[in-house]
C-alpha cells in the first residue's frame, strides 16, 4: 500500500505557465486535488502536484507543450474508474484529467460512426446512436461512468465481447497528442488502414504513448430482438462445459456470463433476481432478427440439458431480460457487502481450463482463509475472482495481494493471461515480469522510447523496469505453458 | 531451439552487425524478393498447425502455412477465421496475409485480419525471438506489438507463428442478386440493417448479397429481400477473379462510404467499377491520372493503392514518421528496413 498526503509541487516556472494557459482549470491546492489521488484501485493513493482540467484540444497541447519544457511527466486520466492503478499521481508530475474534453463532435448513420471527444462517458454514446437505431458494442460494467478515452486506453471489455469484440475491435480512428503535444491522426476513421497497425498499438497503452484527444468508433444496428437465458447447475465443472459446448456448436451468443455459489447468494440477498439456488449458473444473451433468436435459444437449452443444467429461466421481453441481469450487474456490489473490501483480480485463461483454475482458485481460497466469490465472462475466459478481506485487519490486504499474485500465475500456467481487460498499470508490474521475457520486455520499453523518448507519459506503469523485475526476483521464472511453447526462449 | 530459428536469429544477427538487408520471402507470390538466398530469409517452408482447440475458438500456425490450408484445418471443424481476409493470391500464406493485412469482401461483417490476431512470436532486427499477445482473446498485458504486425509487411521483423481467433461456420448461407442502379445502395442498406449479412457488393447492374447465419434468419431475410437467387458471383469474388481485377490500371479505394447519389467523376469516368463492403470499398479501373484521383480520393476521406499491390500503401508524413521510429526499436540496423517491400513508403512518404 502507499498512501503519501505530502504534495511536491510542480517546478514554479511550469506552475505559472499552466496557470497563464488554464486559469481556475489547473488545480493545486491540496482540498481540490484529493479526488485524483487515487483511481478505482484505491487502495493506492498519493496526492497529485497539480491536476489540469482543460476543455479544448488545443489546452490539451498547450498544456503538454509546457510539460516537456519544464521536463514533467504527464498522467493523462479520463474518469479514474481503472481497476490497476494505471491513473495514480506521481510525485512531481501534472495529472491531465481529459474529463471536460466530452462532447460528441458527430454520429453519422450513414457511416454508423460517432466521432467524440475522449471525456465522453462510454453510455453516451450509445444513448447519442439510439435514435439512429444504432449502439456502440463494448459495454464494461463501469459505462455510466468510464470515458471513451480510458476505454482505449485499456482497450476495454463488457460483458457482449464475445460476438461483438473490445473496443479494439469497435475503433476506427484516432486523434493522439505526442510527449510535446503534436497531433497525430491515426486514420483516416476506415474499416482498413493502410500501414502497420497504429490503431492497436495505441489501444491499451495505459496514456504511456500519447495523449488520446479524439475518438472515432464504429456502431452498429441494434438487433431487433434479444433473448436472455439463465441456466443453473449443479456443478461449476457442468457450467464450464456448456460454455464449451455452446462454442462448439457454432453459435456466438451476445454474452456468455458465469457466477458461482457465493456470487449468486450475494447477488439473491442484494437485489432479489430470484435466481435459483444452485451452485453454479450462466447467463447467456442471445441477439439477432426474432428468428435467430428462437433458433438460438432452442440450440442451447439443447446443449445445456445434456450438459446437465438443472433449471432453465428465459426472458424475452424487456422487463423480464432486466430482472435476470439484475443479479449479475449487481453482483460486484452485492459481493461487497458479505466483507469490509474486496480485492478484483482479472486474468484470462483458454475456456477448457476454467475446471481446473476455478478448482485452483478454492484450493488458494482455502489455504489464504480469504473467501473468493467468482463473476466472469465465461465466454472469454476471463474471470474475475473477488478476494473478499478487510483491510483494517494487519497484514490482510497483503495476504490478498500474495493470494491474487497465485491466481494470476495460475493464469500464465494455464496459458492465459494477467489481464483480460483491467490492464497492467502498478498493479500487475510484478506479473509482466513473469509473463514476458527480458527480451521482449526490452522491445516494449524500445517501442516506448520510440514515441516518448524523456519517457514522461504516466512513467512507471504498465511496462515494469527490468531492475524491478530482478528485484521482485520474478523474472520470467514460468515457462510451463506459455503461448508458442514449442518455441523454445533465448 | 528449432534449427530453422536458430540459424534465422543468426543470420540476422550477422546481418545487423554488418548493417546487411535481408529479405522476408513468404511463397513469394508478390514476387517482391528476387534476391539472392544469402540476402532472403525463405519462410515458405515454415509450416504446420502448432496448436488448435477448436472450443478455445483459437488456432496457432506457423506463417508459412498457406492460408488456404488454414481454410481447410478449420473447416473440418466446422469453423472460419474470425475476419475476412482478401485472397490475393492461392498460394499465399497466412504471414504474407498478417503481414499484407489487406480485408476481403465480409470485413464489415465478420471483422478485419488485425482484429482477429491474437498473438505472435517473431524475431526482430536483432534477432531475437520474441512472443506478443497469446491465444486468449482478451489480454491487455503489455502493448500489443502482435496486431502492430498486421498491415508492417515484415517491417519489424519476420513473424514465425500467428495465433488467430476463429469463430464458428455458418450453419447456414443463400445468395442473392438485385438489379437496381447504384443509387439504390441506400435504401437497400436501410432495408438490411437487421438482415444476417457478410457481403454487399455491386458490379455490372447488379447488387449481391450474401446472408449467412441460423437458418430461420437467413430465410426470413431472403424472403424479405426477393431477388434472384445468385451462384456465381461470390466465389468469383473472393479469389478476384472477375474481369475488373484483370485491368489496369486498377486501384483499390476505401472510403468512409460511397456518398449518394453518386456524384463522384471518377465513377462518371471509369472503364469499370465493382463497389464492396457495402459501399465501403471501390475496385475501380480509370485512366484517370492517379495524383488527380489519389486527391479526389482524399477529399472523399479515403485512401487508394494501385492494385494489384507491391508493397504497403504510401502513408501520411507524420505517420511516416512515427513507423520509421518503431523500425528502429525493433531493427536498430536497418535490415528489414531496406529490404523491397519498404521501396514504395520511401519512394513517395507524403503521397
Ligand atoms: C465498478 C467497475 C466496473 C468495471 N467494469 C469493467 C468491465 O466490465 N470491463 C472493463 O474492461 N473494465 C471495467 N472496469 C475498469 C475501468 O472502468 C476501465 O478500465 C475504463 O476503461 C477506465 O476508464 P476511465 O475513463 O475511468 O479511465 P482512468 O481510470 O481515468 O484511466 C485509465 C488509464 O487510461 C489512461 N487514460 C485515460 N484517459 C486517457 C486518454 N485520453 N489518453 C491516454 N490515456 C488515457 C490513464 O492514464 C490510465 O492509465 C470497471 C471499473 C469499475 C470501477
Amino acid at each position: 500500500m502507499n498512501i503519501s498526503n505530502e504534495q511536491v509541487p510542480l517546478p514554479p516556472a511550469c506552475e505559472q505557465a499552466l496557470k497563464a494557459l488554464l486559469g481556475e482549470d489547473l488545480l493545486t491546492s491540496p482540498e481540490t486535488l484529493a479526488p485524483y489521488e487515487c483511481d478505482g484501485l484505491s487502495v493506492y493513493r498519493r496526492l497529485p502536484s497539480a491536476v489540469a482540467l482543460p476543455r479544448t484540444r488545443e489546452q490539451v497541447a498547450g498544456a503538454l507543450a509546457i510539460c516537456h519544457q519544464h521536463g514533467v511527466p504527464v498522467i493523462a486520466r479520463g474518469a479514474g474508474t481503472g481497476l490497476a492503478g494505471g491513473a495514480l499521481p506521481q510525485a512531481g508530475a501534472l495529472i491531465l484529467s481529459l474529463a471536460r474534453l466530452n462532447r460528441i463532435l458527430a454520429v453519422d448513420p450513414e457511416r454508423q460512426t460517432a466521432t467524440v471527444e475522449p471525456g465522453v462517458r462510454n453510455i453516451q454514446i450509445s444513448q447519442a446512436a439510439a435514435p439512429h437505431g444504432l449502439f456502440y458494442a463494448p459495454d464494461p460494467s463501469s459505462q455510466i461512468a468510464c470515458t471513451i478515452g480510458g476505454n482505449v486506453a485499456e482497450n476495454s471489455g463488457g460483458v457482449h465481447c464475445v460476438k461483438y469484440g473490445l473496443t479494439v475491435h469497435n475503433l476506427l480512428g484516432l486523434k493522439v497528442l505526442d510527449d510535446q503535444g503534436r497531433l497525430l491522426e491515426v486514420g483516416p476513421p476506415l474499416l482498413e488502414q493502410p500501414g502497420p497497425d497504429l490503431l492497436s498499438l495505441f489501444t491499451g497503452s495505459e496514456g504511456l504513448l500519447g495523449v488520446v484527444v479524439e475518438v472515432t468508433v464504429r456502431l452498429l444496428p441494434r438487433p431487433e430482438a434479444t433473448g436472455v437465458m439463465l441456466l443453473a447447475f449443479d456443478h461449476n465443472e457442468d457450467a464450464a462445459r456448456t460454455v464449451g459446448a455452446i462454442l462448439a456448436a457454432g453459435l456466438l451468443p451476445a454474452g456468455l456470463e458465469m457466477m458461482d455459489r457465493l456470487a449468486i447468494e450475494a447477488a439473491e440477498a442484494y437485489s432479489q433476481a430470484g435466481y435459483p439456488d444452485c451452485q453454479a449458473l450462466l447467463l447467456v444473451e442471445v441477439d439477432g432478427c426474432a428468428a435467430e433468436v428462437e433458433e438460438q435459444m432452442v440450440q442451447i437449452e439443447a446443449i445445456a440439458r445434456r450438459e446437465g443444467m438443472t433449471q432453465l429461466q428465459t426472458a424475452r421481453d424487456e422487463a423480464q431480460r432486466q430482472r435476470l441481469w439484475a443479479g449479475r450487474k449487481a453482483a460486484f456490489p452485492a459481493v461487497g457487502r458479505l466483507a469490509p473490501d474486496y480485492y478484483c483480480m482479472d486474468g484470462t485463461i483458454p475456456r477448457k481450463r476454467l475446471p481446473e483454475v476455478l478448482a485452483r482458485i478454492r484450493q488458494l481460497s482455502d489455504h489464504y482463509g480469504l473467501a473468493v466469490a467468482n463473476v466472469f465472462h465465461a465466454g472469454d475466459g476471463n474471470l474475475h475472482p473477488l478476494i473478499l478481506y478487510d483491510a483494517n485487519q494487519p497484514g490482510e490486504l497483503e495476504r490478498t495481494e500474495r493470494m491474487g499474485g497465485e491466481i494470476l500465475r495460475a493464469c500464465i500456467e494455464a496459458g492465459g493471461t494477467i489481464t483480460g481487460e483491467h490492464g497492467v498499470g502498478i498493479e500487475k508490474l510484478g506479473g509482466m515480469c513473469e509473463q514476458f521475457t527480458e527480451a521482449e520486455l526490452k522491445q516494449m520499453h524500445a517501442v516506448k522510447a520510440a514515441l516518448d523518448p524523456e519517457g514522461r507519459l504516466n512513467p512507471g506503469k504498465a511496462i515494469p523496469s527490468l531492475h524491478r523485475c530482478a528485484e521482485l526476483g520474478a523474472m520470467h521464472v514460468h515457462h510451463g505453458q506459455l503461448p508458442f511453447p514449442d518455441l523454445e526462449r533465448f | 531451439m528449432d534449427p530453422c530459428i536458430q540459424d534465422w536469429a543468426a543470420r540476422i544477427q550477422a546481418a545487423s552487425q554488418k548493417k546487411q538487408a535481408l529479405c522476408i520471402r513468404g511463397n513469394n507470390s508478390l514476387g517482391l524478393c528476387e534476391t539472392t538466398p544469402e540476402q532472403t530469409l525463405d519462410l515458405s517452408g515454415w509450416q504446420g498447425v502448432v496448436e488448435y482447440d477448436p472450443g478455445e475458438l483459437a488456432i496457432t500456425v506457423r506463417s508459412g502455412t498457406p492460408w488456404q490450408t488454414l481454410l481447410h484445418v478449420l473447416e473440418e471443424q466446422g469453423q472460419i477465421p474470425a475476419c475476412s481476409a482478401l485472397q490475393t493470391h492461392p498460394t499465399r500464406t497466412v504471414g504474407g496475409m498478417v503481414a499484407t493485412g489487406f480485408n476481403g469482401p465480409a470485413r464489415p461483417w465478420l471483422g478485419d485480419v488485425r482484429g482477429a490476431v491474437l498473438g505472435v512470436a517473431m524475431l526482430n532486427g536483432q534477432g531475437q525471438l520474441l512472443t506478443f499477445g497469446g491465444r486468449v482473446m482478451k489480454n491487455v498485458a503489455g502493448f500489443d506489438l502482435a496486431r502492430l504486425q498486421t498491415g508492417a509487411w515484415g517491417r519489424f521483423g519476420p513473424i514465425l507463428e500467428i495465433s488467430l481467433r476463429t469463430r464458428p461456420a455458418f450453419q447456414h448461407c443463400r445468395y442473392l442478386r438485385l438489379e437496381a442502379p447504384l443509387d439504390a445502395l441506400p435504401t437497400l442498406r436501410q432495408r438490411l440493417q437487421q438482415a444476417p449479412l457478410t457481403g454487399l457488393a455491386w458490379y455490372q447492374g447488379n447488387f449481391h448479397l450474401r446472408l449467412q447465419g441460423l437458418p430461420a434468419g437467413v430465410q426470413q431475410a431472403a424472403e424479405q429481400l426477393g431477388g434472384d437467387e445468385d451462384t456465381g458471383f461470390w466465389a468469383r469474388h473472393e479469389s478476384l477473379q472477375w474481369p475488373i481485377y484483370q485491368q489496369q490500371p486498377l486501384y483499390r479505394i476505401v472510403l468512409p462510404v460511397l456518398d449518394m447519389p453518386v456524384s463522384q467523376p471518377w465513377l462518371d469516368t471509369a472503364n469499370d467499377v465493382l463497389v464492396d463492403w457495402g459501399g465501403r470499398l471501390l475496385w475501380l479501373a480509370t485512366d484517370m491520372p492517379p495524383a488527380t484521383l489519389r486527391q479526389q480520393v482524399q477529399q472523399a476521406g479515403g485512401w487508394m493503392q494501385a492494385w494489384p499491390a507491391t508493397g504497403p500503401a504510401a502513408l501520411p508524413a507524420s505517420r511516416a514518421a512515427v513507423v520509421d521510429r518503431l523500425q528502429q526499436a525493433f531493427d536498430p540496423a536497418g535490415v528489414f528496413r531496406n529490404n523491397p517491400f519498404q521501396e514504395a513508403v520511401h519512394a513517395n512518404p507524403t503521397a
